[in-house]
Protein backbone atom coordinates (compact mmCIF):
# COMPACT_ATOMS: atom_id res chain seq x y z
CA UNK A 1 0.00 0.00 0.00
CA UNK A 2 2.83 2.31 1.00
CA UNK A 3 4.60 1.53 -2.29
CA UNK A 4 1.43 2.16 -4.26
CA UNK A 5 1.02 5.58 -2.59
CA UNK A 6 4.65 6.42 -3.35
CA UNK A 7 4.24 5.35 -6.97
CA UNK A 8 1.07 7.45 -7.32
CA UNK A 9 2.78 10.46 -5.73
CA UNK A 10 5.70 10.04 -8.13
CA UNK A 11 3.31 9.85 -11.09
CA UNK A 12 1.48 13.01 -9.98
CA UNK A 13 4.82 14.78 -9.48
CA UNK A 14 6.13 13.81 -12.94
CA UNK A 15 2.78 14.69 -14.58
CA UNK A 16 2.65 18.10 -12.93
CA UNK A 17 6.26 18.74 -13.90
CA UNK A 18 5.57 17.96 -17.55
CA UNK A 19 2.46 20.19 -17.58
CA UNK A 20 4.45 23.05 -16.01
CA UNK A 21 7.27 22.51 -18.50
CA UNK A 22 4.81 22.76 -21.40
CA UNK A 23 3.35 25.94 -19.92
CA UNK A 24 6.81 27.45 -19.66
CA UNK A 25 7.41 26.82 -23.36
CA UNK A 26 4.13 28.45 -24.32
CA UNK A 27 4.87 31.40 -22.08
CA UNK A 28 8.28 31.89 -23.69
CA UNK A 29 6.83 31.87 -27.20
CA UNK A 30 4.15 34.33 -26.17
CA UNK A 31 6.85 36.55 -24.72
CA UNK A 32 8.82 36.54 -27.97
CA UNK A 33 5.78 37.65 -29.97
CA UNK A 34 4.88 40.16 -27.26
CA UNK A 35 8.35 41.69 -27.38
CA UNK A 36 8.18 41.90 -31.15
CA UNK A 37 4.75 43.58 -31.06
CA UNK A 38 6.00 46.05 -28.44
CA UNK A 39 8.84 46.93 -30.79
CA UNK A 40 6.49 47.36 -33.76
CA UNK A 41 4.09 49.45 -31.70
CA UNK A 42 6.79 52.04 -31.04
CA UNK A 43 7.93 52.45 -34.65
CA UNK A 44 7.34 55.97 -35.92
CA UNK A 45 5.83 55.85 -39.40
CA UNK A 46 6.35 59.39 -40.58
CA UNK A 47 8.14 59.51 -43.94
CA UNK A 48 6.97 62.31 -46.24
CA UNK A 49 7.29 61.72 -49.99
CA UNK A 50 7.05 64.44 -52.62
CA UNK A 51 5.09 63.53 -55.75
CA UNK A 52 7.15 61.46 -58.15
CA UNK A 53 7.28 63.25 -61.55
CA UNK A 54 7.95 59.89 -63.21
CA UNK A 55 4.80 58.24 -61.84
CA UNK A 56 2.54 56.80 -64.52
CA UNK A 57 0.05 59.52 -65.55
CA UNK A 58 -3.69 58.97 -65.13
CA UNK A 59 -5.83 58.52 -68.23
CA UNK A 60 -8.36 61.21 -69.12
CA UNK A 61 -11.33 59.40 -67.62
CA UNK A 62 -9.70 59.08 -64.19
CA UNK A 63 -8.32 62.61 -64.35
CA UNK A 64 -11.84 63.91 -65.02
CA UNK A 65 -13.18 62.07 -61.95
CA UNK A 66 -10.43 63.54 -59.78
CA UNK A 67 -11.28 67.02 -61.01
CA UNK A 68 -14.98 66.47 -60.42
CA UNK A 69 -14.26 65.32 -56.86
CA UNK A 70 -12.09 68.38 -56.29
CA UNK A 71 -14.83 70.68 -57.61
CA UNK A 72 -17.40 69.05 -55.31
CA UNK A 73 -15.29 69.99 -52.31
CA UNK A 74 -14.89 73.57 -53.46
CA UNK A 75 -18.54 74.12 -54.37
CA UNK A 76 -20.84 75.88 -51.91
CA UNK A 77 -23.88 73.92 -50.79
CA UNK B 1 45.39 27.33 -69.39
CA UNK B 2 44.77 26.71 -65.67
CA UNK B 3 44.70 30.45 -65.07
CA UNK B 4 42.09 30.88 -67.82
CA UNK B 5 39.85 28.26 -66.24
CA UNK B 6 40.18 29.94 -62.84
CA UNK B 7 39.24 33.35 -64.27
CA UNK B 8 36.31 31.78 -66.17
CA UNK B 9 35.07 30.06 -63.02
CA UNK B 10 35.37 33.30 -61.01
CA UNK B 11 33.44 35.21 -63.69
CA UNK B 12 30.73 32.53 -63.64
CA UNK B 13 30.42 32.72 -59.83
CA UNK B 14 30.19 36.53 -59.90
CA UNK B 15 27.55 36.40 -62.66
CA UNK B 16 25.49 33.83 -60.74
CA UNK B 17 25.76 35.91 -57.55
CA UNK B 18 24.52 38.99 -59.40
CA UNK B 19 21.63 37.10 -60.96
CA UNK B 20 20.50 35.51 -57.68
CA UNK B 21 17.91 37.77 -56.01
CA UNK B 22 18.85 39.12 -52.62
CA UNK B 23 16.16 37.89 -50.17
CA UNK B 24 16.18 41.31 -48.49
CA UNK B 25 15.25 42.89 -51.83
CA UNK B 26 12.52 40.42 -52.79
CA UNK B 27 9.14 41.71 -53.92
CA UNK B 28 6.49 42.13 -51.26
CA UNK B 29 4.58 38.86 -51.05
CA UNK B 30 1.64 38.29 -48.73
CA UNK B 31 2.76 34.74 -47.98
CA UNK B 32 6.17 35.90 -46.73
CA UNK B 33 4.60 37.50 -43.66
CA UNK B 34 4.77 35.55 -40.41
CA UNK B 35 1.47 35.77 -38.55
CA UNK B 36 1.98 37.59 -35.24
CA UNK B 37 -1.58 37.77 -33.98
CA UNK B 38 -4.94 39.46 -34.37
CA UNK B 39 -5.14 43.15 -35.24
CA UNK B 40 -6.26 43.90 -31.68
CA UNK B 41 -2.69 43.26 -30.47
CA UNK B 42 -1.66 46.72 -31.69
CA UNK B 43 -3.78 49.05 -29.57
CA UNK B 44 -3.60 52.13 -31.76
CA UNK B 45 -4.56 50.18 -34.88
CA UNK B 46 -7.36 48.38 -33.02
CA UNK B 47 -8.61 51.74 -31.76
CA UNK B 48 -8.52 53.13 -35.31
CA UNK B 49 -10.57 50.18 -36.59
CA UNK B 50 -13.08 50.73 -33.78
CA UNK B 51 -13.39 54.45 -34.66
CA UNK B 52 -13.82 53.54 -38.34
CA UNK B 53 -16.72 51.22 -37.40
CA UNK B 54 -18.24 54.02 -35.34
CA UNK B 55 -17.91 56.49 -38.22
CA UNK B 56 -19.31 54.05 -40.78
CA UNK B 57 -22.95 55.29 -40.52
CA UNK B 58 -21.73 58.85 -41.18
CA UNK B 59 -19.70 57.64 -44.15
CA UNK B 60 -22.59 55.52 -45.50
CA UNK B 61 -24.94 58.46 -45.22
CA UNK B 62 -22.51 60.72 -47.11
CA UNK B 63 -21.89 58.10 -49.81
CA UNK B 64 -25.64 57.68 -50.27
CA UNK B 65 -26.48 61.39 -50.49
CA UNK B 66 -24.00 64.18 -51.21
CA UNK B 67 -26.17 66.70 -49.37
CA UNK B 68 -25.44 64.84 -46.14
CA UNK B 69 -21.67 65.19 -46.57
CA UNK B 70 -19.58 67.85 -44.90
CA UNK B 71 -17.71 69.96 -47.44
CA UNK B 72 -14.50 67.96 -47.30
CA UNK B 73 -16.31 64.64 -47.67
CA UNK B 74 -18.21 65.68 -50.80
CA UNK B 75 -15.26 64.78 -53.00
CA UNK B 76 -15.32 61.32 -51.46
CA UNK B 77 -18.97 60.90 -52.46
CA UNK B 78 -18.18 61.81 -56.07
CA UNK B 79 -15.13 59.59 -56.17
CA UNK B 80 -16.88 56.48 -54.84
CA UNK B 81 -19.98 57.02 -56.99
CA UNK B 82 -17.87 57.33 -60.17
CA UNK B 83 -15.39 54.61 -59.24
CA UNK B 84 -18.07 51.93 -58.81
CA UNK B 85 -18.33 51.58 -62.60
CA UNK B 86 -14.57 51.32 -63.19
CA UNK B 87 -12.41 48.22 -63.46
CA UNK B 88 -10.52 47.20 -60.28
CA UNK B 89 -7.26 48.33 -61.89
CA UNK B 90 -8.70 51.79 -62.58
CA UNK B 91 -10.13 51.93 -59.06
CA UNK B 92 -6.68 51.29 -57.59
CA UNK B 93 -5.07 54.01 -59.70
CA UNK B 94 -7.82 56.50 -58.92
CA UNK B 95 -7.81 55.85 -55.17
CA UNK B 96 -4.02 56.15 -55.03
CA UNK B 97 -4.04 59.57 -56.70
CA UNK B 98 -7.07 60.88 -54.86
CA UNK B 99 -5.73 60.07 -51.40
CA UNK B 100 -2.22 61.31 -52.27
CA UNK B 101 -3.64 64.74 -53.06
CA UNK B 102 -4.57 65.31 -49.41
CA UNK B 103 -2.33 67.46 -47.30
CA UNK B 104 0.49 65.89 -45.29
CA UNK B 105 0.31 66.56 -41.57
CA UNK B 106 2.91 65.10 -39.25
CA UNK B 107 1.62 63.26 -36.17
CA UNK B 108 2.11 64.70 -32.72
CA UNK B 109 3.39 62.69 -29.79
CA UNK B 110 0.60 60.98 -27.88
CA UNK B 111 0.10 58.46 -25.10
CA UNK B 112 -1.59 55.29 -26.26
CA UNK B 113 -2.79 52.49 -24.02
CA UNK B 114 -0.67 49.58 -25.19
CA UNK B 115 -2.52 46.29 -25.58
CA UNK B 116 0.84 44.54 -25.42
CA UNK B 117 2.55 46.27 -22.51
CA UNK B 118 -0.70 46.82 -20.60
CA UNK B 119 0.28 50.40 -19.85
CA UNK B 120 0.43 53.70 -21.73
CA UNK B 121 3.25 54.10 -24.24
CA UNK B 122 4.34 57.34 -25.88
CA UNK B 123 4.10 57.08 -29.66
CA UNK B 124 4.30 59.53 -32.51
CA UNK B 125 2.44 57.54 -35.13
CA UNK B 126 -1.32 57.71 -34.70
CA UNK B 127 -3.38 55.87 -37.26
CA UNK B 128 -6.30 57.77 -38.81
CA UNK B 129 -9.58 56.57 -40.25
CA UNK B 130 -10.65 57.55 -43.76
CA UNK B 131 -13.07 60.18 -42.42
CA UNK B 132 -10.46 61.69 -40.08
CA UNK B 133 -7.90 61.80 -42.86
CA UNK B 134 -10.32 63.50 -45.26
CA UNK B 135 -11.16 66.10 -42.66
CA UNK B 136 -7.70 66.99 -41.40
CA UNK B 137 -5.02 65.24 -43.49
CA UNK B 138 -2.38 62.98 -42.02
CA UNK B 139 1.00 61.37 -42.58
CA UNK B 140 2.13 58.37 -44.58
CA UNK B 141 0.45 55.54 -42.69
CA UNK B 142 -2.79 57.53 -42.86
CA UNK B 143 -2.53 57.66 -46.66
CA UNK B 144 -2.19 53.89 -46.62
CA UNK B 145 -5.06 53.27 -44.18
CA UNK B 146 -7.34 55.65 -46.13
CA UNK B 147 -6.60 53.84 -49.38
CA UNK B 148 -7.31 50.60 -47.55
CA UNK B 149 -10.70 51.81 -46.34
CA UNK B 150 -11.62 53.32 -49.70
CA UNK B 151 -10.81 50.12 -51.60
CA UNK B 152 -12.83 48.17 -49.03
CA UNK B 153 -15.74 50.53 -49.80
CA UNK B 154 -15.29 49.66 -53.46
CA UNK B 155 -15.56 45.95 -52.74
CA UNK B 156 -11.95 44.77 -52.41
CA UNK B 157 -11.56 41.87 -49.97
CA UNK B 158 -9.66 42.48 -46.72
CA UNK B 159 -7.59 39.37 -47.54
CA UNK B 160 -6.22 41.13 -50.62
CA UNK B 161 -5.20 44.32 -48.81
CA UNK B 162 -2.41 45.02 -46.33
CA UNK B 163 -1.06 48.22 -44.89
CA UNK B 164 2.70 47.74 -45.06
CA UNK B 165 5.27 49.50 -42.91
CA UNK B 166 8.69 49.63 -44.55
CA UNK B 167 11.99 51.22 -43.62
CA UNK B 168 13.06 53.71 -46.28
CA UNK B 169 16.84 53.61 -46.52
CA UNK B 170 16.94 56.95 -48.36
CA UNK B 171 15.09 59.07 -45.81
CA UNK B 172 16.07 56.80 -42.86
CA UNK B 173 12.42 56.82 -41.78
CA UNK B 174 9.63 54.30 -41.64
CA UNK B 175 7.05 54.61 -44.35
CA UNK B 176 3.49 53.32 -44.86
CA UNK B 177 2.25 51.82 -48.13
CA UNK B 178 -0.79 49.85 -49.20
CA UNK B 179 -0.30 46.43 -50.76
CA UNK B 180 -3.06 45.18 -53.06
CA UNK B 181 -3.00 41.57 -54.21
CA UNK B 182 -4.27 41.21 -57.76
CA UNK B 183 -6.16 38.17 -59.07
CA UNK B 184 -3.02 36.99 -60.93
CA UNK B 185 -1.12 36.92 -57.61
CA UNK B 186 0.92 40.05 -58.34
CA UNK B 187 1.10 42.63 -55.58
CA UNK B 188 0.82 46.34 -56.30
CA UNK B 189 2.31 48.66 -53.72
CA UNK B 190 0.57 52.03 -53.59
CA UNK B 191 2.97 54.76 -52.54
CA UNK B 192 2.19 58.26 -51.31
CA UNK B 193 4.40 59.75 -54.06
CA UNK B 194 1.84 58.54 -56.70
CA UNK B 195 3.97 55.54 -57.70
CA UNK B 196 2.48 52.07 -57.94
CA UNK B 197 5.34 49.62 -57.45
CA UNK B 198 5.01 46.21 -59.06
CA UNK B 199 8.44 44.99 -58.01
CA UNK B 200 10.55 45.71 -54.96
CA UNK B 201 10.72 49.50 -54.57
CA UNK B 202 14.34 50.56 -54.40
CA UNK B 203 15.47 51.37 -50.88
CA UNK B 204 12.56 49.82 -48.96
CA UNK B 205 12.93 47.09 -46.34
CA UNK B 206 9.55 45.65 -45.35
CA UNK B 207 9.01 45.48 -41.59
CA UNK B 208 5.42 44.47 -40.90
CA UNK B 209 1.97 44.47 -42.41
CA UNK B 210 -1.56 44.53 -41.09
CA UNK B 211 -5.18 44.55 -42.12
CA UNK B 212 -8.44 44.63 -40.19
CA UNK B 213 -7.94 41.10 -38.90
CA UNK B 214 -4.24 40.38 -38.42
CA UNK B 215 -0.63 41.49 -38.08
CA UNK B 216 2.28 39.89 -39.97
CA UNK B 217 6.02 40.19 -39.53
CA UNK B 218 7.95 40.78 -42.76
CA UNK B 219 11.30 41.68 -41.24
CA UNK B 220 11.98 38.55 -39.22
CA UNK B 221 11.07 35.91 -41.77
CA UNK B 222 9.60 32.46 -41.19
CA UNK B 223 13.08 30.97 -40.82
CA UNK B 224 14.08 33.41 -38.06
CA UNK B 225 10.81 32.89 -36.24
CA UNK B 226 11.10 29.12 -36.39
CA UNK B 227 14.62 29.42 -34.96
CA UNK B 228 13.33 31.68 -32.17
CA UNK B 229 10.52 29.29 -31.35
CA UNK B 230 12.77 26.23 -31.55
CA UNK B 231 15.36 27.78 -29.26
CA UNK B 232 12.79 28.98 -26.72
CA UNK B 233 12.26 25.70 -24.84
CA UNK B 234 16.02 25.46 -24.24
CA UNK B 235 16.18 29.05 -23.05
CA UNK B 236 13.31 28.50 -20.66
CA UNK B 237 14.77 25.37 -19.02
Amino acid sequence: MKRLCLALAALVFVGAGSVLANDAVVRTHTLEVKERLQHLELIEVTAEKPANPNAEPLDEELQAILEEAEQAELAQK
Amino acid sequence: MGRGIAIGAAALIVTLALLTPNPAEADFRFEDGVYLGPATRLADWADTLARARKQQPLLDSCLADIDRCSRRLRGLHVLVARARDLTPEQQIRLVNRYVNKRSYRRDRWADVQSAVAGQPVRVRSRWSTLVEFMLRGGDCEDYATSKYQLLRELGFAADDLRVVVAFDRDSREHHGLLAVRRPDGDVWLLDSDDSIHRSHPFGYRFVYALNETSIWDHELGAETWSQILESSPEESS
